[in-house]
């Protein structure tokens, strides 16, 4: 298929759309696990262990629950976007977690008593109170994770042109058939996409200090 | 009202202590390291103790180094049902800054406004005038001072000068005794230790 400005926006629109969802589902699970949780540190050296997952892998685990002959195959989301939000969300949820875990363990011993005792009903509350104040922070990161991702993306979406195909699929895509300049652009789209997010988390950090 | 008679150990010290306390402000002091945080921590069953101790409820408690949650003072209140400030709380005018921002002595009112929100019955303080200046220190102690009409309220703190402002009776920890003093007695053992 020819590259148009229409398909940038569209690869650039659906690739923010399902890496955005997926982070958010992830942020969601992540805080909720930390807010549950009654001793993080012996939870989180699972989950930043489980971080370090190779996402070709997540794709693989995807794709054979999803397949045709898979446990998962009744639902036909092999090769949609739907397959492909839940790859990500399987990267981006134990990096969630385990921020989410660490953000956690920063609250001191004295501010855990302070809530066992005086919110023993409203203990979740206050533990998502805490965490919101590192959300965007962690929110930034997970999604990071999953923004240029390829491996997964593929194996999981089929990296569809125009369908399920994301910008760091599309970039690959491009370069196998020798379109080096639509690569490049594509990716300095992908590189200023990255560096939002830390550029607001600079501004935001800045403010605080 | 407490009633206590318990048996708690820490850092070699090793404590018998029998309480019946009514409602009223009484202060727990002694040097550094001697069990004051840990006398409240056990109290509250946060350290481990023998003897039985029974607290009125609800239970507040504000820790040695409380801070607050990493947001608005306005969400820190309202986690603790706080809906309105008396007009001359050092808070009512920074109720959407963020509470990590207050000074030591705004923090430890807003603290203190949480967990008196609650109305607790049994009020442990552990030394939230600490690092303060005399003019805070002061309004703290006038704050638990005047809530301890209605419950019993134990503030640890190793500053003379609040024992010499509020004379109120104190658990006071030295060498291998913890006992309930008045504060004429409390004065004069605090004072043998610097001989």
């Amino acid at each position: 298929m020819e590259i148009t400005a229409a398909l940038i926006w569209r690869t650039l629109i659906f690739t923010v759309l399902t890496t955005a969802l997926a982070c958010a589902l992830a942020l969601l699970a992540g805080t909720l696990y930390a807010s549950i949780t009654r001793r993080p540190w012996m939870h989180l050296s699972f989950w930043r262990a489980i971080s370090s997952i190779p996402p070709v892998l997540v794709g693989l685990l995807v794709y054979l629950l999803l397949s045709h002959q898979g446990p998962l195959g009744f639902l036909h989301w092999l090769f949609t976007p739907k397959a492909l939000v839940t790859a990500q969300f399987l990267l981006a949820l134990p990096m969630a977690i385990s921020l989410c875990l660490q953000h956690r363990i920063n609250l001191p011993r004295d501010m855990e008593e302070f809530i066992d005792v005086n919110l023993p009903a409203k203990r979740m509350n206050a533990m998502l109170l805490h965490l919101r104040g590192g959300l965007v922070n962690i929110a930034f990161l997970t999604w990071g994770r999953i923004l240029g991702e390829v491996g997964a993306a593929t194996l999981s979406g089929g990296a569809i042109v125009g369908y399920t195909s994301t910008l760091a699929t599309e970039i690959m895509y491009r370069t196998n058939l020798g379109q080096f300049g639509n690569a490049i652009a594509m990716g300095i789209i992908l590189l200023l996409m990255s560096l939002i997010p830390s550029l607001i988390l600079e501004v935001s950090t800045r403010g605080q200090r | 009202m407490v009633n206590a008679d318990m048996h708690f150990a820490v850092a070699g010290h090793s404590y018998d202590l029998t309480l019946s306390l009514e409602n009223g402000l009484y202060l727990v002091m002694g040097p550094n390291g001697s069990g004051k945080t840990t006398f409240l921590r056990a109290m509250l069953g946060l350290y481990p103790s023998d003897g039985h101790i029974t607290l009125d409820k609800p239970i507040g408690y504000v820790p040695q180094h409380y801070q607050p949650l990493n947001a608005s003072v306005e969400d820190n209140l309202r986690l603790f049902g706080v809906k309105s400030l008396p007009p001359n709380s050092p808070l009512a005018s920074k109720r959407r800054l963020n509470a990590m921002k207050l000074s030591g002595g705004e923090k430890a009112v807003l603290g203190l406004t949480q967990v008196l929100a609650l109305n607790p019955k049994t009020l442990l303080v552990d030394e939230i005038t600490a690092h303060l200046d005399q003019p805070s220190t002061i309004a703290i102690e006038n704050m638990l001072r005047d809530y301890s009409s209605q419950a019993v309220v134990l503030l640890v703190t190793h500053q003379w000068d609040t024992l010499l402002r509020l004379k109120v009776p104190t658990i006071l920890f030295i060498g291998e005794r913890a006992q309930l003093l008045t504060a004429e007695e409390t004065y004069d053992n605090l004072l043998k230790t610097l001989k």
